[in-house]
């Protein structure tokens, strides 16, 4: 049965039905929830009251759900949300508040009402006012499964959780231990910008990024990330623990971040969970605790959820290192530093389906499955991130066309030296202009960039940008020209193939895979 | 990038890198040596430390 577009259960509406038989005003019907069930506004208005009463008194209403998508909706089966708090417990975790931020469904609420004895005062917070209800009926469905179970003064609030005064019940709770505990949404502002939705933060860049950065993407932030750490920053001098369901990448950047902001938070940890079979998503996500009120702490000891009595690992900072294993580092650290050579990324062209040719039969194809005609001088083989398998590489898949020997170069003299290779450029002037990236702007025509005296050393030494993976691969000439990579590589070039594979046997040792992976997060 | 290719060189054990070296002559079909081992070592010394050497 539904009610207010909310799941109702016939228990709870009969209950609902008697309670509620002769109670007209709002005033009264609120004074006997509150001395009933402990809620504290269960109703915010008469019309409220007026629907419910009505709606229950008949058998059936049914309402189609909308897309709850929009707001990042997984909502935490009860099974998890009582691990979540039996778990608890065994910290000696003993709330006197809990606060659920995004409590959706209320099954966290449940299950702290379930385990905790201390707990004087619940808030949940809900944007979607269904859910607002179905909490209030899914814990009242609790105290009659429950009736001796304690009582404590519940507030369910429709709002926003952007737009919630957290800090006010941190004023006037202040020295009552606190637990936050919830699953906010594994959603970025990126998204939710996209589906139109209006629940995002007020614009803030708050992260401080440059605006060079906010433009190009680091602006996009995760909502679960965002709400944990306005959670962190009003509650950290408070006693208490927060409890939250996030992304590991969430997770990760908390730690990162507490180098700078010095939270006053300690006992980090991080409890992996199977997401795909909690809640079907195919995203690495955790259970992130934290004690409030402590001496800033840089560490992360991570866990698996469902078998927790030995950390993993810990990650953190050590020193002034951000660091995904702490131990496998330390063995590793003294090559942590600066590269003798210099890095550099590949060929830059967004135009692939001009500038990336097969060779078919003899023939040049570029992505138009058009044959083209043009002179082998500005043909180079071509390496992609998915071609940098093997350790050592003699031959490409794919060729590109290199107008350039450095960033800037006048490209007018293609023309005149090869005249074939011009017309074809100038046949797909188009496909350049269509270039969506600024950096092309006021630049000479058929314009690359990854491009320097560094891509035509013969010998390479280069490693997938793209895939999680550390091994480096030795590139050779093709035809006795140098090999490109696509700006997806990374690589060294050499004069000498000596240096080239000293360097390769360096970079494939087990020392240098331990350093990797300890700098490295696989699952964020 | 982070990995210090010069601290490397150094703690490597130079009997692997023999048998690393000589695993791709092997496969490879290459005829290399260490004995360009001392240049690259000094290619990625820095200029610095062959100044202070000039004046001691």
């Amino acid at each position: 049965m539904k009610v207010f577009e909310a799941n109702i259960t016939h228990q709870v509406s009969d209950y609902l039905n008697d309670i509620l038989k002769n109670v007209v005003t709002i005033e009264k019907a609120n004074q006997k929830m509150r001395k009933a069930l402990g809620f504290i506004h269960f109703f915010d208005n008469e019309e409220d009251l007026q629907i419910l009463k009505e709606t229950i008194s008949i058998s059936q209403n049914i309402v189609s759900e909308p897309d709850r998508a929009e707001y990042g909706d997984f909502q935490t089966n009860t099974d998890l949300a009582n691990k979540v708090a039996l778990h608890l417990t065994t910290k000696n975790v003993s709330p006197e508040i809990v606060i659920e931020p995004t409590c959706g469904k209320g099954n966290f609420i449940v299950a702290s009402l379930k385990q905790f004895d201390s707990v004087k005062k619940v808030f949940g917070i809900e944007i979607y006012k269904p859910y607002v209800w179905e909490s209030k009926f899914n814990i009242i469905d609790f105290y009659l499964n429950n009736p001796t179970e304690n009582k404590p003064e519940i507030l369910i609030i429709h709002s926003s959780v952007f737009d919630f005064d957290f800090k006010t019940i941190a004023k006037e709770n202040g020295t009552k231990e606190i637990l936050i505990i919830g699953n906010p949404p594994w959603v970025t502002n990126s998204k939710l910008g996209s589906l139109n939705s209006s629940n995002l933060p007020k614009k803030t860049n708050f992260k401080n990024h440059n605006g060079l950065d906010a433009m190009t993407g680091k602006g996009n932030f995760d909502i679960a990330e965002y709400i944990t750490l306005m959670m962190i920053e009003t509650f950290q001098h408070q006693k208490g623990n927060i409890a939250l369901l996030v992304k590991n990448t969430v997770i990760k950047n908390i730690v990162f971040d507490q180098f700078s902001k010095k939270y006053h938070i300690s006992e980090i940890e991080k409890y992996c969970i199977d997401s795909k079979k909690e809640f079907n998503v195919s995203v690495e996500a955790s259970l992130y605790y934290c004690k409030l009120n402590s001496n800033p702490f840089f560490e992360c000891a991570e866990f698996n959820f469902y078998n927790n009595s030995k950390a993993k690992l810990n990650f953190g900072w050590l020193s002034d290192k951000f660091v995904s294993n702490i131990d496998t580092y330390s063995i590793a650290e003294q090559i942590d530093g600066k590269c003798p050579f210099e890095w550099r990324q590949g060929i830059k062209h967004d135009c692939s389906s001009i500038m990336e040719l097969d060779k078919v039969n003899g023939h040049f194809v570029n992505g138009l499955k058009e044959e083209i005609k043009l002179e082998s001088d500005l043909v180079y083989g071509i390496l992609k991130s998915s071609d940098l398998k093997n350790t050592v590489i003699k031959e490409t898949r794919k060729h590109t066309i290199i107008t350039q020997k450095k960033v800037g170069q006048e490209t007018n003299y293609i023309k005149y030296d090869f005249p074939k290779t011009f017309q074809y450029l100038s046949e797909h002037q188009d496909a350049f202009n269509a270039r969506k990236s600024s950096i092309y702007n006021n630049k000479p025509p058929f314009s690359i960039f990854g491009i320097g005296d560094y891509s035509f050393k013969p010998y390479k030494v280069a490693i997938s940008g793209l895939y999680k993976t550390f091994h480096f691969t030795l590139v050779l000439p093709q035809n006795e020209k140098p090999v490109m990579l696509d700006d997806t590589c990374y690589m060294l070039g050499f004069e000498k193939l000596e240096f080239a594979v000293y360097s390769l046997i360096l970079l494939n040792s087990e020392t240098t895979v331990q350093f990797l992976q300890s700098i490295t997060f696989a699952d964020a | 990038m982070r990995i210090d290719l010069l601290a490397l060189s150094q703690i490597i054990d130079k009997s692997v890198l023999q048998k690393e070296l000589n695993y791709i002559n092997e496969i490879y079909n290459f005829n290399l040596t260490l004995d360009l081992w001392c240049d690259f070592i000094n290619e990625m010394k820095p200029i610095v430390n062959g100044q202070k050497e000039l004046f001691t």
